[in-house]
């Protein structure tokens, strides 16, 4: 194999690692404070990759502008489902499933509803390619690549540097304790939802130039993650990580060297006999 | 007020036999080809959800059901075009095949619990999913298999009626008979040792193991009893619509049934059987908006999830919760008993 197509391969598995990686921390997190599933996060990433396709392709708004505007009303429905759907529910584990599964059902729907059967593209945003070992890549990879790296690293930071970081881990750790030392149930809640929605839809935002947008690219998206997340141990954070790397390259390197069509059957396969052999996966903890 | 138990029994079985007699002369009654359709799939449906409940109730969050409908219609399918197998042995061996699936997928699998077991389960049926969608022969690949032959037509001796394949008839008594076989065992299995064992598992598997049960036998069993039923109506499935390709079995499909089930109610029998009647009805008359109909769809799963915890069935008993609670807080004298 030459180093030109290596290097494109590679640079392809990091794009994707960051994908998955993305939306597998925001499962992280929900799956950490809930223990449960969160399914509405596909959805999230496909309404925020429709947000930049109105604000930023149609209507012309700055990228960044329409990024932010994006994710912040996108975090604002997280709060609302929150309050109003969740919050009620916490505690039994298949409603809380089922509701994630009928509330990302609805603004699936409701995504066919409002924008139509017809795929979209949106136009890259930092158009032009640069050489790097032969190969020829586009800036709008490498932009995404350092995207996700700097999200990956805030949040690092937040959770371990952060007062607010330290009580979520707190919680997650043990709630009775975290109450007894005035940590809310309702803010590690809140917050756990703006984050997570937040990185969902950071993942829609940065990777609306990539892809062909659809209302149905949502489902198959966090199907993925949390293939990932379950591969990398539930609630374990660098597990994710790991994981998200692990399967980025075996989907890339499948797709060039033995069809994608085979390698998605080979994946789920292999993960599978994994997790019967050590359901914590690769890094989780035994609670 | 309430009847003594016996008679209430004696009531509720009499409506029972009645419903099944009903149920047994529709195709004689009415001859729309289209409600008898909608019927023999209402039936098959209340097979996959009974199951699929059944399963649920022993504790584990079952996330692939649907793996077992597809291996029923896709065992049948192959075993009908390729072997000539009778539709009848067709469908007994889908439902072997389905029992052998459950017992190798359960017996690592159940060993795990609440969302590891989820993700196994999802990802054995999406591991199924690609080998129908990419093994070409038997199964047909993408397209999947179609033209599954109907069986000869066949005069019944005495009666002087000829089953004729092409019509609803034989279907219909095929799909009645399969779904209150099934209801039946179900219902015997729920209301006796084992019913009772499933609980103990669901509620604490711990405690229920210190007092001597095998708790993993149990588990496998319920599994492979409900992975058997569902496939054997897979199997009927297939062999009614005649086409089964790898998109029929995504994970919608459970996604609908896990609807079904909740909007009845979770903790009831009849739970399942209530909810598939009505959204499936439901369905079909909404069947000229598709997408309203995801929505309504969608919305009533998370109308049920917040203001019906137990479903349709668990209705009045939470509207008399809620009275009760009317009632305390209106009457002081109460209010101090409770307070006391």
């Amino acid at each position: 194999m030459s180093s030109t197509v290596l290097t494109q391969m590679l640079v392809n598995s990091a794009v994707l690692a960051v994908t998955y990686a993305l939306l597998a921390l925001g499962l992280t997190m929900f799956f950490s404070v809930m223990n449960v599933m969160f399914f509405p996060a596909g959805s999230m990433y496909m309404i925020a990759a429709f947000g930049i396709y109105y604000l930023f392709a149609q209507y012309g708004m700055d990228y960044y502008m329409a990024g932010v505007i994006t994710i912040i009303a996108l975090a604002g429905l997280a709060l609302m489902i929150e309050r109003g759907l969740y919050r009620p529910c916490l505690g039994d584990t298949l409603r809380v499933f089922f509701l994630g599964v009928g509330v990302n059902w609805f603004l699936e729907s409701a995504g066919y509803q409002l924008f139509g059967l017809r795929t979209r593209g949106v136009p890259s945003v930092f158009p032009g390619t640069f050489t790097l070992l032969g190969a020829t890549l586009a800036w709008q990879r490498l932009v995404v690549i350092c995207i996700g790296l700097t999200a990956v690293v805030s949040l690092y930071l937040f959770l371990t540097r952060t007062r607010f970081g330290l009580g979520m881990r707190c919680y997650v750790e043990s709630p009775e304790a975290a109450a007894l030392q005035g940590i809310r149930k309702n803010t590690v809640l809140r917050m756990t939802f703006v984050l997570g929605v937040s990185l969902a839809a950071l993942a829609g935002v940065v990777l609306a130039p990539l892809v062909q947008l659809s209302p149905d690219m949502g489902s198959p998206a966090v199907f993925k993650a949390f293939l990932v997340v379950g591969l990398g141990g539930l609630g374990s954070i660098p597990g994710s990580l790991l994981a998200a790397f692990i399967l980025a390259t075996l989907d890339s390197f499948g797709s060039s060297l033995i069809g994608p069509q085979f390698t998605w059957g080979i994946v789920y396969f292999l993960v599978v006999v994994f997790l019967t052999i050590r359901p914590r996966g690769l890094m989780g903890v035994v609670r | 007020m309430a009847k003594p138990l016996a008679r209430r029994t004696t009531i509720r079985a009499a409506a029972v036999a009645a419903l099944i007699c009903f149920l047994a002369i529709i195709p004689l009654l009415f001859h729309s080809r289209y409600h008898l359709h909608v019927l023999i799939v209402v039936f098959l449906n209340v097979v996959w959800a009974s199951t699929y409940r059944l399963v649920l109730r022993t504790g584990q969050l079952h996330f692939g059901h649907h793996a077992f409908i597809a291996l029923g219609a896709y065992t049948s399918a192959v075993l009908m075009l390729e072997f000539g197998v009778p539709i009848l042995v067709s469908i007994l061996l889908a439902g072997f095949a389905g029992l052998v699936f459950a017992i190798l997928l359960g017996y690592p699998s159940l060993r795990v619990k609440a969302v590891y077991f989820a993700i196994i389960t999802w990802g054995a049926a999406e591991v199924l999913r690609f080998v129908f969608m990419r093994v070409d022969h038997p199964f047909g690949g993408t397209t999947g298999l179609s033209g599954i032959p109907r069986p000869n037509d066949f005069a019944i001796p005495l009666l002087g009626i000829t089953v004729d394949w092409q019509s609803k008839g034989p279907f219909y008594a095929l799909a009645l008979t399969l779904m209150l076989g099934a209801l039946l065992a179900l219902y015997r299995l729920e209301y006796s040792r084992f019913g009772l064992i499933f609980n103990a598992i669901r509620e604490r598997d711990f405690l229920a193991q210190s007092v001597g049960i095998n708790i993993m036998r149990y588990k496998v069993f319920a599994f492979a009893v409900c992975g058997s039923l569902a496939s054997m109506a897979g199997a009927l499935y297939a062999n009614y619509v005649t086409v089964v390709t790898p998109f029929d079995f995504s994970v919608t499909l459970l996604i609908l049934l896990g609807s079904y089930i909740l909007v009845g109610g979770m903790t009831q029998f009849a739970g399942p059987i209530l909810g598939t009647c009505l959204m499936i009805i439901s369905s079909e008359l909404l069947s000229g908006y598709p997408f309203f109909k995801m929505m309504l769809y969608s919305g009533l799963i998370i109308a049920a999830m917040l203001f019906l915890p137990n479903g349709l069935l668990g209705l009045p008993k939470s509207i008399s919760v809620a009275v009760g609670r009317v009632r305390s807080r209106a009457s002081p004298a109460l209010r101090g008993e409770r307070d006391a």
